[in-house]
């Protein structure tokens, strides 16, 4: 018999036989292109038969076909004829709107560097014309607020970490900031929780955790505690003001959605096809089951909605299976599996789709990004040394 | 994507070495490496953002290598295209040939848990299956390689 080290030592041996690296940038060029060719040609095609549909059936708004036929797509279906399936045509591209002319109070103007010359990485809204943003610099990391009605930023604490280390993980509610910095010691990693007031204030250490459970997926503040999940599951939380971590009983083996939601799937954004066959409340211990069709992949919830993917493209249903929706599944963000955001809104073609309200919103720009964490908001470049930022949580209520 | 093409620079020849671990020779090594890099550069804003580009590449790489075998098998049969890139051969010879004869998402399995020694949850959702069916692969690979179980049992 043969020992595991002799695998490990056998893989590594291997590896130093691998190709050298001379020519992978030119080599990443060429597929660029070719697949920028590839998706012309697909866009053409889809393009295609949405008109036809459109056409066909001369209706504006929601299109609900019955069963077998579902027109946007040129695949197989997979076959669930008892269920009615809907396209949903404002979710296509030509119908989408700009975020700023669909929001226009939830789209803020911020900069993207502060008058030292600090890197701004934004965060979160916090109200209706402040955004928390990330400052970094080679010679250290901050976080602050901007106020983009008057034009002014402030500093909200500064992080003590060495400045090469990865960026920390910052989450906040309308009271505290939360951040968790990440290293390691002795090649084992070290995650330490730290937290400031949001007026402003002196960073305070809150825990140190190392070795697996330093493996952190998901961190938030829920009033006095700040709640956190390890990525192979179970949900801890600690008093703000320091103390022990605890284990919360009905988050064993979940991870952290928003507060007090938990799941079986990671919180995402990722680009795993693992589907979530539960959403959880912490408080209580309920829990909600997840009906997926099958065919349906990378399906993630939050506690009403649910977002995936088919072989007939993205879609978006209720947890409970119903109120199946189709979305446009062309565009820059590719498939991220993660559940809806605040409930209501996804990533999806060329922008931001609205579950509440049925409308998709346009994002313009050469790169767009989505805040780390649970995010909410999502931000693309502006003009000159600006940021244009959306604050999905500033979306006025569906009427 | 001055950035972009720094980190392809800084950590491109350990990709090489991923990538030639999971393909088992250096032109689809190479292949991989080059396609889960180009998925990156579509992806990167998004990507920075998670702090986290190589755990991005190297789960695109892996999930390719499993994709792409099946493509390749269901061309086999149909039109007898050729496996490309013939394994490669040296010194210890013996192991690593055997395990070009295994099924590539067991290998990959192996791969991920002995070579990037990752917990078997994280191989799990990597490959977007239980853990109960990662276990039950690198067993039946351990198996066929006549290699003894014993750290299995501690994951």
């Amino acid at each position: 018999m043969r020992t595991e080290e002799e695998l490990t030592g056998a893989l590594r041996a291997a590896a130093e036989h691998a190709p050298d690296e001379s020519d992978l940038l030119a080599g990443v060029e060429t597929l660029k292109h070719q697949r920028a060719r590839r998706r012309v040609r697909t866009l053409a095609a889809a393009a295609a038969v949405v008109v036809v549909a459109v056409g066909g059936a001369g209706l504006r708004g929601a299109l609900s076909i019955g069963g077998e036929g579902d027109v946007a797509t040129t695949t197989t279906p997979v076959p669930f004829p008892e269920v009615t399936r809907t396209v949903t045509l404002d979710s296509r591209p030509e119908k989408a709107v700009p975020a700023a002319k669909l929001w226009p109070t939830a789209v803020l103007t911020v900069p993207t560097m502060n008058a030292e010359g600090m890197k701004y990485e934004p965060i979160t809204g916090i109200g209706v014309t402040q955004v928390l943003l990330l400052a970094s610099s080679l010679e250290g990391t901050r976080i602050e607020v901007y106020d983009a009605a008057t034009k002014r930023a402030r500093v909200v604490t500064t992080v003590p970490m060495k400045p090469t280390a990865v960026p920390p993980t910052v989450t906040a509610d309308g009271k505290n900031v939360a951040w968790m910095s990440s290293g390691t010691k002795r090649g084992v990693s070290v995650r330490e929780i730290w937290t400031a007031p949001l007026s402003g204030g002196k960073a305070r250490p809150v825990a140190t955790i190392s070795g697996p459970p330093a493996d952190i997926d998901a961190l938030a503040i829920n009033g006095d505690r700040i709640v956190w999940s390890e990525r192979r599951g179970d949900v801890w939380s600690i008093p703000l003001s320091g103390g022990a971590a605890a284990r919360i009983p009905t988050g064993r083996g979940l991870r952290l959605l928003r507060w007090p939601w938990a799941s079986d799937a990671p919180a995402g954004p990722d680009s795993s096809v693992r589907g979530q066959s539960k959403v959880v409340d912490l408080t209580t211990g309920s829990t909600i089951k997840v009906v997926t069709r099958p065919g349906t992949q990378g399906l993630r919830c939050g506690p009403f909605w649910c977002f995936g993917h088919d072989e007939t493209g993205a879609l978006v249903q209720r947890i409970d299976g119903s109120n199946l929706r189709y979305l446009d599944d062309r565009g820059f963000w590719g498939r991220p599996a993660m559940a809806p955001i605040l409930n209501r809104f996804v990533l999806r073609g060329s922008g931001i789709y609205d579950i509440a309200t049925d409308r998709a919103a346009a994002i313009e720009g050469r790169w767009t990004a989505v805040a780390a964490g649970h995010p909410t908001i999502v931000y693309w470049e502006g003009g000159r040394g600006t940021f244009r930022v959306l604050n999905l949580a500033a979306v006025p209520p569906a009427q | 994507m001055e950035d972009f093409d720094e980190f392809v620079r800084a950590r491109g020849d350990a990709l090489l070495r991923y990538g030639y671990v999971l393909s088992g020779n250096s032109e689809d090594a190479a292949d991989l490496v080059q396609e889960a890099l180009a998925r990156l550069g579509d992806a990167w804003t998004r990507v920075r953002n998670k702090h986290d580009p190589e755990g991005y590449v190297r789960t695109t790489m892996v999930r390719l290598h499993i994709r792409s075998w099946r493509r390749r098998h269901r061309e086999d049969l149909v039109a007898a295209v050729p496996e490309r890139g013939e394994h490669d051969r040296y010194g210890d010879a013996d192991l690593w040939a055997e395990l070009q004869e295994l099924p590539r998402k067991q290998r990959a399995v192996l791969v991920l848990r002995y070579y990037e020694d990752l917990p078997d949850q994280e191989i799990a959702d990597i490959l977007g299956v239980s853990r109960g069916t990662v276990r039950s692969q690198a067993a039946r690979a351990l198996d066929k390689l006549r290699i003894k179980r014993v750290l299995q049992e501690a994951r």
